[in-house]
């Protein structure tokens, strides 16, 4: 599914991926553990394509398709989802609006038939239950008011209505209380596929216990220094990353 | 007071502070100019420009004339009206030299259409909206060539009455000039929201007052491209106890187009609590383009809220980045963004299909100009 080979990449002059190779293969979720300022999210920018982040060195290929080739939005329609850290708010694009723009933008790219504003409706308020965020939530400004735990939410509503072939989760788990993580950790398994890979990037493992990964990966100042099963998980949280790193 | 045949026979003040971004040079073309159109021919084809099922009055006037094939004026008395105070220059030039007076009372929603097609056309329209009652109308001015359409507004609510005012102005260039003076009796309410799009020039200057407990909402888009200059000059004085008030404005200036807002919040000697408020926003698609926000406060009590912001800007990077994430191409995530930045200035519209009619007229202004 997801291969990436030495990536080296920077922001502004500042190297901060450097030689970072991952293999995610079909229907496997791997998780990404790392210290702050180890390179968790410029990876997931880098690889979703975010301006700013440069590419210098190493290939990323997403079903053997060149990714660093495709512009943001090409690769989301190419089958990548990006689950936020910080959810953006825009003010006056309500949730329905934004995510039906979003998934007839994506088909049309991919030659599909649009989706009819009743059927998306139908579909729509299916995943906003399935995430427990009420049907005003959809209707409202995207994430204008929401609290994290519901921006986080409304990423896995965009997720499981986009139906993308590669997640990736960008601490997802951050600022959710224990019953969001239960839902969100729920939603994330229902979507699991045998067509369907998950890499997600967490600081902590308590993700981890509801969300079981196949392999474990720990990034230390832009490279995977270490990979294993789930159990490293459990070691990373007795021993800690400099505890790891020796 | 003749009809002026040159500008300097106006005697605007253009160098008085309230003129400082305007520029009406374009008028001193309308004055030389013509309407194209015969003056005892028919309404040319206004469908593209009414309002869906529209069932009040509907005024039809083309170059500042009334046309009575097509009108249902219901209701309201076109005559002539006694003069009020309170306008500047251009307010007392159009009611110098109305060709007719439009007298509204309430009933259903009234929507005078104005067609230009060349020349000055001077429009003198007076909304007295008796206490208790409710008051609804929409100006839609169209047409477009070397016209000047100089509009003047004066309204009164009395004690809990409420005028509803929307304003559209999509005429294709010309230039359109507007002065509204307005008189907000105790516990009334007066609410405009207006859209101004393609026409090259506009000045729309507004001075309400409002009585005891009072309540007053001026807000707007101006959206433009190419040369076009857009300027308003607002200014509420509260002089009541309890009144609110709020004016937000939303513009996007593109290419060498300037727009300009000047608003003045002023808060009379025992006005207290008065709450006022001024949200300014503009967007700036291209780097050439101009904006002014100059909002102003001028507060004689103590016991008052009053609060103003202006911000000039470019669209949301992170925005734009959140809707490439999820595979909306950069044109059309910069599209939905920015009808949802003018959309802002349409919330406080209470008809649903009205607020999608302005939404629909900006949509259209924003694609003229991108």
């Amino acid at each position: 599914m997801l291969n990436i080979n030495n990536l080296h990449a920077s922001v502004g002059d500042k190297p901060i991926i450097k030689g970072l190779s991952l293999d995610l293969p079909d229907g496997e979720v791997h998780a990404i553990m790392g210290p702050n300022g180890s390179g968790k999210s410029t990876l997931s920018y880098v690889l979703s394509g975010r301006d700013g982040y440069e590419v210098t060195d190493g290939t990323a290929t997403l079903d053997g398709q060149d990714l660093l080739a495709m512009d943001a939005h090409e690769r989301a329609a190419a089958g990548l989802f990006l689950g936020l850290q910080y959810p953006v708010e825009i003010p006056g694009v309500s949730n329905l609006n934004f995510l039906r723009t979003a998934l007839n933008a994506q088909r049309e790219q991919r030659g599909e038939d649009a989706v009819s504003a009743a059927d998306f409706l139908r579909m729509a308020r299916t995943e906003s239950a399935a995430f427990d965020l009420s049907m005003d939530h959809m209707k409202r400004g995207v994430n204008v008011g929401f609290s994290g735990g519901e921006k986080k939410r409304n990423e896995m509503v965009q997720m499981a209505l986009l139906q993308p072939k590669l997640a990736l989760l960008d601490e997802t788990d951050s600022g959710l209380d224990i019953d969001a993580l239960r839902v969100v950790a729920d939603g994330i398994n229902r979507l699991r596929d045998p067509k369907r890979s998950f890499l997600l990037i967490t600081h902590y493992q308590r993700l981890l216990d509801y969300v079981k990964p196949d392999r474990v990966h720990v990034l230390q100042d832009g490279a995977i220094t270490r990979s294993g099963g789930p159990e490293l998980a459990h070691e990373l949280e007795r021993e800690g990353y400099v505890g790891i790193a020796a | 007071m003749n009809l002026p045949a040159r500008l300097d026979d106006i005697g605007l003040p253009t160098r008085h502070e309230d003129w400082r971004w305007s520029d009406l040079s374009a008028i001193e073309t309308a004055l030389t100019s013509a309407p194209t159109r015969p003056a005892n021919d028919a309404a040319p084809d206004l469908r593209p420009w009414m309002v869906p099922e529209h069932d009040g009055p509907l005024l039809i006037f083309v170059d500042g004339r009334y046309v009575e094939q097509g009108s249902t004026p219901g209701y309201v008395k076109t005559a002539m009206a006694a003069d009020v105070d309170g306008h500047g220059l251009l307010g007392k030039l159009a009611r110098a030299h109305r060709t007719v007076a439009v007298t509204a009372k309430p009933g259903e929603r009234l929507h005078i259409i104005h067609f230009a097609s060349g020349g000055q056309a001077h429009l003198d329209l007076v909304y007295d909206c008796p206490a208790g009652e409710t008051m609804r109308v929409i100006e839609t001015y169209v047409g477009g060539g070397d016209c000047w359409t100089n509009v003047a507004v004066t309204a009164s609510a009395g004690e809990g009455g409420r005028i509803r005012r929307a304003v559209r102005v999509l005429q294709d260039g010309g230039v359109w000039t507007e002065s509204v003076a307005g008189t907000v009796g105790t516990a009334a309410h007066y609410g405009s929201v207006s859209m101004l799009g393609s026409v090259a020039s506009a000045r729309s200057e507004y001075a309400l007052v409002l009585g005891d407990d009072a309540d007053a909402r001026v807000d707007g888009t101006m959206v433009g491209g190419g040369r076009q200059i857009l300027d308003i000059v607002g200014r509420v004085r509260h002089e009541g106890v309890g009144g609110t008030s709020g004016q937000t404005w939303r513009a996007v200036a593109a290419n060498k187009a300037q727009a300009s807002f000047a608003g003045r919040i002023e808060v009379a000697r025992g006005a207290q609590r008065t709450d006022a408020n001024e949200d300014i926003k503009a967007l700036l698609l291209d780097r050439t383009a101009t904006v002014n926000a100059k909002p102003e406060l001028e507060i004689f009590a103590d016991d008052v809220k009053c609060a103003h912001g202006a911000t000039v800007g470019e669209l949301d990077r992170n925005a734009l980045f959140y809707l490439a994430s999820r595979g909306v191409p950069e044109d059309a995530a910069k599209t939905l963004l920015t009808e949802a930045f003018v959309a802002d200035a349409f919330e406080a519209v209470e008809n649903a299909e009205l607020r999608d009619l302005l939404g629909n007229d900006a949509r259209a202004a924003l694609e003229a100009v991108r």
